[in-house]
């Protein structure tokens, strides 16, 4: 009869997600019924009998069920303020890159066009190093792709910011070569060397991502 | 009955927070002790149960460990935090008040 109680409780739960979640409301719930059961067969109720009255006694799980199928760690307030928040550190970092060439074109200070944009860098990796991040809530297979995901993604962030960085960085050095030696000729070099380098850095990142 | 039942269901939460005061329980362990304690009148569907527990458990009133019982399944503890006892004192006046309403309405 206990075989035929589990047989009952798998019907209810044959809708369910296959989440961690639902199997532990699941093994909560027989544990329970089976214990119903065994105290209804010592208080001297035929096996039928107590089986009933354990069933009937179970009531509507459906929507107890279905409130398994949502939840997610990022609420979709969490993910609007996480969203402003980079919004406002990617616009202090691109004026920063903007701004370095002020001090370059007033004072031909090329030392401080370097501090602003090591800063405006800086501000772009801690921005991605302190995003939260998406972690699994289960072994379910959608849990590890979102949890893949939102670390490809944040890779990719990394990757995008440093990429453009340089060039942002490879512009102002162009210009300022230029102007200052005066050397337009040859100068436009540093853009095929820029192309190599960008093509280093993808390397270098997928390659960590084969690891 | 079935007025009783439904103003009883109402207080579920308070109901196994009370439960939860003074020892750390199971499901069926609560759903027992509530049908003793209305001599065989009143238990909750197991539905009714968990979903209350699922409830308090997400607005921290209680937290829950697995038993580690040798034979059979395993059970699943709650126990109640201090937010719950909060909870619980609140609901407790709550009740008062309205009974005391109450009564001066109907009798």
């Amino acid at each position: 009869m206990i075989e035929k109680l589990k047989k009952y409780v798998d019907d209810l739960f044959e809708d369910a997600p296959a989440t961690k979640k639902a199997r532990e409301l699941k093994d909560e719930l027989l544990a329970n019924l089976i214990e119903k059961y065994n105290d209804l067969i010592s208080a001297g109720k035929g096996e039928e009998e107590a089986y009933n009255i354990v069933v009937a006694g179970i009531g509507d799980l459906n929507e107890l069920i279905s409130n398994l199928k949502e939840g997610n760690v990022l609420s979709p307030e969490q993910e609007y303020k996480e969203r402003k928040r980079s919004a406002k550190f990617i616009a202090a970092a691109v004026m920063l890159y903007i701004l370095s060439i002020v001090p370059v074109i007033l004072k031909g200070n090329v030392a401080l066009m370097f501090v602003f944009v090591a800063v405006a860098t800086g501000i772009l990796i801690y921005s991605n190093a302190s995003k939260p991040r998406y972690f699994k809530e289960d072994e379910t297979l959608v849990e590890e792709f979102k949890e893949w995901k939102s670390r490809k993604s944040r890779k990719n962030y990394l990757k995008n910011s440093i990429i453009s960085a340089m060039w942002t960085l490879i512009v102002a050095i162009y210009l300022v070569v230029s102007f200052a030696f005066g050397i337009w000729a040859y100068s436009w070099i540093i853009f095929i060397i820029g192309a190599a380098l960008s093509q280093v850095v993808k390397a270098v990142f997928e390659l960590k991502e084969d690891e | 009955m079935s007025i009783a039942s439904d103003i009883i269901r109402g207080h579920t939460d308070a109901i196994i927070l009370r439960h939860l005061i003074e020892r750390d329980s199971y499901g069926y362990e609560i759903n027992k002790s509530i049908l003793e304690k209305t001599n065989n009148e009143y238990e909750l569907k197991e539905a009714t149960l968990y979903t209350a527990f699922r409830r308090l458990e997400q607005a921290g009133c209680i937290t829950s460990y697995w038993g580690d019982e040798s034979t059979g399944a395993r059970r699943r503890y709650y126990s109640i935090t201090p937010a719950g006892r909060e909870t619980y004192m609140r609901n407790r006046f709550d009740w008062e008040k309205a009974k005391t309403l109450i009564d001066k309405l109907i009798l």
